[in-house]
């Protein structure tokens, strides 16, 4: 049997494992306890935090589409004072790095929860959600525009002394251009795909399916899209990223990490098999066993 | 590869118009499961299958004397459908039991049982642990006799007294559960109820202008069942509970139904 090193870096951040769970789909990591030990992901990523709290958007929230879920949650979290004070306690219990998401509708709310978030040690870095609306800015996602990119990771970067991941949005015509401002602005990690803009209607009511009309698609549908994207950014940025979209095995964890990605995240399939980051560790050693590969760092961008 | 647990089919029947019995051995569960509980099940021959994705959520309705679970399901689409081609023998992917059941420490009470369409399914299990010691009456409606001839059945079975409604009249009735409820004007000291989310509501009313406590079930669209993704919301006086988690089962009183 080979010695299987399956450690990864993230800029300052070291991780046991490539696998993290995605933002919105693991809760604060304690309500997957029951199926999932809190000790085995790489690094667990809670729910995004916005200043206020936030009711979310009306119902039903979630439909099913071919291999694919979407969700109009509508960043549902309790808001900042709540967050400081009940569940950073929480997360100071896990054993593994935390990432905090977070998301703002100006670049002040930015700034603001990248300040209050610094001093606290239990928190490993910030991961920011660029795919929400500017609303001081006519309502355009921030992560639409490269120039808005550039100023959140700078803003954020100049508040926050730890690691900052630029969450990016698929729904743009050049990821590239965006990343590129996320790395200007400082960023030191990428982490890509959010959820693909979508929707589905109802032909009985003959009316649009979700209650907020539109939703965010994930799952395996989105796959070919989110790995195509990982791979042209990683053929222009330097900097690391956590690829994500649709990974629901080993082996789909291995293309991205392939097409140039230093860590995976994994949402959809958590939402079907609490256990799925658990397994999917063991499939990704299986593969390496099988290849012989002893580091799985030596496999990180091999498809470029 | 293995999610969940993997539980055997023991029958899946066709007992009614568009509804299945399907029985289930997962010995491993019944002690710990509760009425008002559910189950999220992988429908799918490969447990990976992406057709449908998500898990589907059935509420137990029955357990048998040798410890076998039963659940009622009615054919509405993709998930269901396949479920029906399942047979004896055949592996199925269970998540649970999940959620908050009734809670049901009851003893020498007038106790109401009013259920519609599919969610007199949960009650039947409830009515039947509740007859032991309680007054017990069950009041159910749907739309035709072919909908309620399967509960009819049950409860008959069962020595529960219980009274039908149908839209059409043709059991029974003619109305709603909640028409009939009016009309025979029963008193309780405490109800119960699952069904459509407006048939909740007009029963919130009642029971407030009468002062009956009571529990409800509730259904929401759901993605992961066990609390980590926030679809399943319902709007509560205690702000957005999950109906995964910290349901199904809500206080009449606290649950707030949208107009
Ligand atoms: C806690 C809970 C307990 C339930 N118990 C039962 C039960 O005992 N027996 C039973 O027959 N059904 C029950 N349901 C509803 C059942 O889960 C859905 O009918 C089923 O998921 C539909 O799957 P499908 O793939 O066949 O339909 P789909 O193709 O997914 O959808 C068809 C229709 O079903 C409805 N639907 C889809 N998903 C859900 C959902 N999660 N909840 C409610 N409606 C949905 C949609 O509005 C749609 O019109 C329960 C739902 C919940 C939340
Ligand atoms: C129910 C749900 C909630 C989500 N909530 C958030 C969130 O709060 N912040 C965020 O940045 N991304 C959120 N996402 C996006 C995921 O983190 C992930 O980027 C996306 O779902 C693609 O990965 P997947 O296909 O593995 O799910 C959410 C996704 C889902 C399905
Ligand atoms: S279905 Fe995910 S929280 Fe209830």
């Amino acid at each position: 049997m080979i010695e299987l090193d399956l450690t990864t870096r993230l800029a300052s951040l070291k991780l046991k494992n490539p696998v993290i769970t995605a933002s919105g789909t693991c809760g604060y990591g304690e309500e997957l306890k029951e199926y999932l030990d809190p000790d085995i992901p790489g690094a667990i990523t809670v729910k995004g935090l916005t200043i206020k709290p936030s009711v979310g958007n009306p119902a039903p929230r979630i439909t099913e589409t071919p291999a694919g879920i979407l969700n109009s949650i509508g960043l549902e979290n309790p808001g900042l004072e709540e967050f400081l004070a009940t569940k950073l306690s929480v997360i100071g219990k896990l054993n593994v790095p935390v990432l905090v998401n977070i998301s703002g509708h100006s670049l002040d709310d930015f700034a603001f929860l990248a300040e209050k978030l610094a001093p606290y040690p239990q928190i490993a870095g910030l991961e920011v959600n660029v795919s929400c609306p500017n609303l001081a800015g006519g309502g355009m996602a921030f992560g639409t525009d490269s120039e808005l990119v550039y100023r959140v990771a700078y803003r954020v970067k100049e508040n926050y002394p730890g690691p900052v991941i630029i969450k990016l949005t698929p729904n743009v015509t050049d990821i590239v251009e965006m990343a590129e401002a996320a790395v200007a602005g400082g960023a030191d990690i990428i982490s890509l795909i959010n959820t693909l803009l979508a929707m589905a209607i109802d032909i009985d009511d003959k009316r649009p399916l979700l209650g907020n009309t539109f939703g965010g698609l994930s799952g395996p549908a989105i796959k070919p899209v989110a790995l195509r994207m990982v791979y042209q950014v990683a053929s222009r940025v330097k900097i690391p990223i956590i690829g994500m979209g649709g990974i629901m095995t080993g082996r789909d964890a291995i293309e991205f990490i392939l097409a140039g990605a230093s860590a995976v995240a994994v949402g959809t399939a958590t939402l079907i098999d609490p256990g799925a980051v658990a397994r999917i560790i063991e499939e990704i050693k299986e593969y390496m066993i099988e290849k012989e590969i002893k580091r799985i760092k030596d496999l990180i961008g091999q498809a470029l | 590869m293995v999610i969940g647990l993997m539980v055997e089919v023991k029958s899946n029947q066709r007992v009614g118009n568009d509804y299945y019995l399907l029985k289930i051995r997962a010995l491993e569960l019944t002690d710990s499961i509760f009425p008002g509980q559910f189950v999220h099940l992988k429908i799918g021959r490969d447990n990976l299958s992406f057709d449908p994705l998500l898990r589907r959520p059935f509420s137990i309705h029955d357990l048998s004397d040798e410890k076998d679970i039963y659940l009622l399901y009615r054919v509405v689409g993709k998930g269901t459908r396949i479920l029906t081609d399942y047979k004896t023998g055949d592996k199925l992917d269970l998540l649970g039991p999940l959620g908050q059941g009734f809670k049901l420490d009851f003893v020498s009470r007038k106790i109401l049982i009013i259920g519609g369409g599919m969610g007199i399914a949960p009650l039947y299990f409830l009515a039947k642990r509740l007859a032991k010691q309680n007054l017990l009456k069950v009041l159910i409606g749907g739309k035709n006799k072919e909908e309620m001839e399967y509960f009819i059945a049950r409860f008959r079975q069962a020595d529960i007294e219980f009274a039908v409604a149908t839209m059409d009249g043709s059991a029974g009735f003619q109305g709603t559960v909640v028409d009939l409820w009016q009309k025979d004007n029963t008193q309780p000291d405490y109800l119960f109820a699952c069904g459509p989310e407006a048939m909740l509501r007009e029963v919130q009313v009642i029971a407030q202008k009468k002062g009956i406590p009571g529990q409800v079930s509730l259904e929401e669209r759901m993605a992961c069942g066990i609390g980590v993704c926030l679809s399943c919301v319902h709007k509560t006086n205690k702000g957005n509970q999950r109906v995964c988690k910290e349901g199904p089962v809500f206080s009449l009183e606290e649950v707030v139904f949208d107009d």
